[in-house]
């Protein structure tokens, strides 16, 4: 079996006080688009924090590509290959389409590079490349997320972490989105996508892991795992 | 700017005291400090995001410190540095601890920092108010008003090259979002920290040279909060993170509170407090606005480079 991109092991959070990570194992293999599913208050943001560097953990370990990143800083991960879209898309909401973009390539790695990423880019999203000059909190809603994932892009990442894709998405959109995701994973970049919504996740993932109170709950093939979330979902009454 | 423009500006600024009288270049001075102020806190709150309610304190060390050391016989330039350094040394201290927290700390901790220092230096220092005779008797403006002019071309050329720069970027970043730019690379707190210490320095050297101007001196007016609040309204007015707003911004200050204080006397203040309001919500983009508004000129945000 090759080297997980990522791997998680006995992962714990805490914020202040309190603890909403209790020993989270992922492993994730290259090329692979995974879904991470679960309740609201599961820790699956959380989890992503915690990879990102934006968040250290109590305990347990965080290896990417063969390297230990847990306790690095957030801009160390970035340079290592790991861009994380948050939640609620956050672009800099004031600044033009191609500002968003030229501000994610910041990382040293991916500075010298940043024209030939952008062409890239525009051309896996033509309607940033048509918009490039509009303020980024004009977008539709479907277009700030696509430039919110070509932003993380932007850091030429090995290791896409996506924070709720389809929050607030037409289902529509939501296919779209997941077809940009697609075609990204088919050029190697290895996608984890965390979503509230079972359904657009698992649809569009091969595998997944079902969290819940922090912990992962059943983990499989997604045809597998919707089945089994649905169950969840009853159970939980959600 | 157009290079015409600011070679224009650069000529008439060199030439002031060959053309105009006394008065006119203690104004162009008063002028110039007051850009050296307000650039040094645009560049750390106009394009870092981080609010300083102590500008006043990086002020009144750069003073006390420049004018101790002129006063013992170091040339001033050394002494200025000197100044610029001490006044650097205070950002690193109050900015280590409280930037590496989000929320009101840093605008807190700087604004309590500028008052503990005004009440002890006061306090502990009462000798260093003083007029010396023989300073008096050797007094020139024109070593001061080239000095504050080379501050004014230093700081704005310094914002300018920020601006420019991907420190700039970064800090654009933070000033937008603070958790996205460190999801995008930004090392937030090594950013935050080097404009403060810049801005620190710049606002030290501004002292310095107010050391060096102001003969007659006191403590309590060189960390008066006076200096914080006028830098931030020169810089709101002029146009906060922008290269030319808070020039712009403190021309119109200085020169407008000095007329209307000459006219109305006490009742300047009031007429003041009218213009700034009108401005900011007719300009929210400060008075450099009005450059883009009449030919659509861009503003200085940072440019991909």
């Amino acid at each position: 079996m090759s080297v997980p991109v990522l791997e998680l092991r006995g992962v714990e959070a805490a914020y202040g006080d309190a603890q909403v990570l209790w020993g989270v194992d992922w492993r994730v293999q290259p090329g692979e688009v995974v879904a991470v599913v679960g309740p609201n208050g599961a820790g699956k943001s959380t989890t992503l924090r915690v990879v990102a560097g934006l968040l250290r953990p109590l305990r347990g370990e965080v290896w990417f590509d063969g390297t230990r990143i847990d306790g690095l800083p957030a801009d160390a991960v970035v340079e290592r290959g790991v861009a994380l879209v948050p939640e609620g898309r956050r672009l800099f909401a004031h600044m033009t389409v191609l500002e968003n973009l030229l501000l994610g390539g910041y990382a040293t790695r991916a500075r010298p590079l940043r024209r030939r990423t952008l062409e890239e880019v525009f051309h896996l999203f033509p309607v940033l490349g048509e918009r490039s000059g509009q303020l980024a909190g004009t977008l539709s809603g479907g277009q700030q997320q696509m430039l919110a994932i070509a932003r993380a892009l932007m850091s030429r990442p090995r290791l896409l972490l996506l924070d709720e894709p389809s929050l607030g998405l037409a289902p529509v959109v939501v296919q779209q989105v997941y077809g940009v995701v697609a075609r990204i994973a088919r050029e190697g970049v290895t996608v984890v996508a965390v979503e509230q919504n079972v359904y657009p996740a698992l649809q569009h993932a091969a595998r997944g892991y079902l969290m819940a109170h922090g912990r992962v709950v059943a983990e499989g093939p997604a045809e597998t795992l919707l089945r089994t979330a649905l169950v969840q979902r009853s159970y939980v009454g959600g | 700017m157009r290079p015409a423009l600011l070679v224009a500006l650069a000529v008439l600024a060199c030439a002031l005291p060959w053309v105009a009288g006394e008065a006119v270049v203690n104004w162009g001075l008063l002028v110039l400090l007051q850009v050296v102020v307000a650039q040094s806190w645009n560049l750390l709150a106009g394009y870092g995001g981080q609010v300083n309610l102590g500008h006043a304190a990086f002020f009144g060390i750069g003073a006390l410190v420049t004018r101790s050391l002129w006063m013992g016989g170091v040339p001033v330039a050394a002494a200025l540095a000197a100044g610029a350094v001490a006044a650097a040394v205070a950002g690193l201290g109050i900015g280590l601890p409280s930037l590496r927290l989000r929320g009101p700390y840093f605008a807190i901790g700087t604004l309590a920092m500028s008052e503990i220092l005004r009440i002890v230096v006061a306090t502990t220092l009462p000798e260093v108010s003083a007029l010396p005779a023989d300073l008096i008797a050797g007094y020139r403006l024109l070593p001061r008003y080239y000095l504050v002019l080379a501050l004014a071309a230093v700081s704005t050329g310094t914002v300018w090259l920020v601006a420019r720069s991907r420190f700039g970027m970064g800090l654009v970043a933070i000033r937008e979002d603070e958790w996205v730019a460190e999801t995008v690379g930004v090392d937030s707190y090594r950013h935050k920290l080097a404009a403060l210490l810049v801005s620190a320095a710049l606002a030290g050297g501004a002292g310095g040279a107010f050391g060096y101007y102001h003969l007659s001196f006191y403590p309590q007016f060189a960390f008066s909060p006076v200096w914080t609040f006028d830098a931030v309204l020169m810089v709101f007015l002029g146009g906060i993170g922008t290269v030319w707003g808070p020039p712009i911004g403190a021309a119109f200050f200085v020169l407008l509170r000095e007329a209307l204080a000459l006219r109305l006397t006490e009742l300047h203040v009031l007429v003041f407090g009218a213009v700034f309001v009108v401005v900011v919500l007719a300009l929210p983009g400060g008075l450099v606005d009005l450059l883009g508004v009449l030919r659509r000129v861009r503003g200085s945000r940072p440019q991909p480079a």
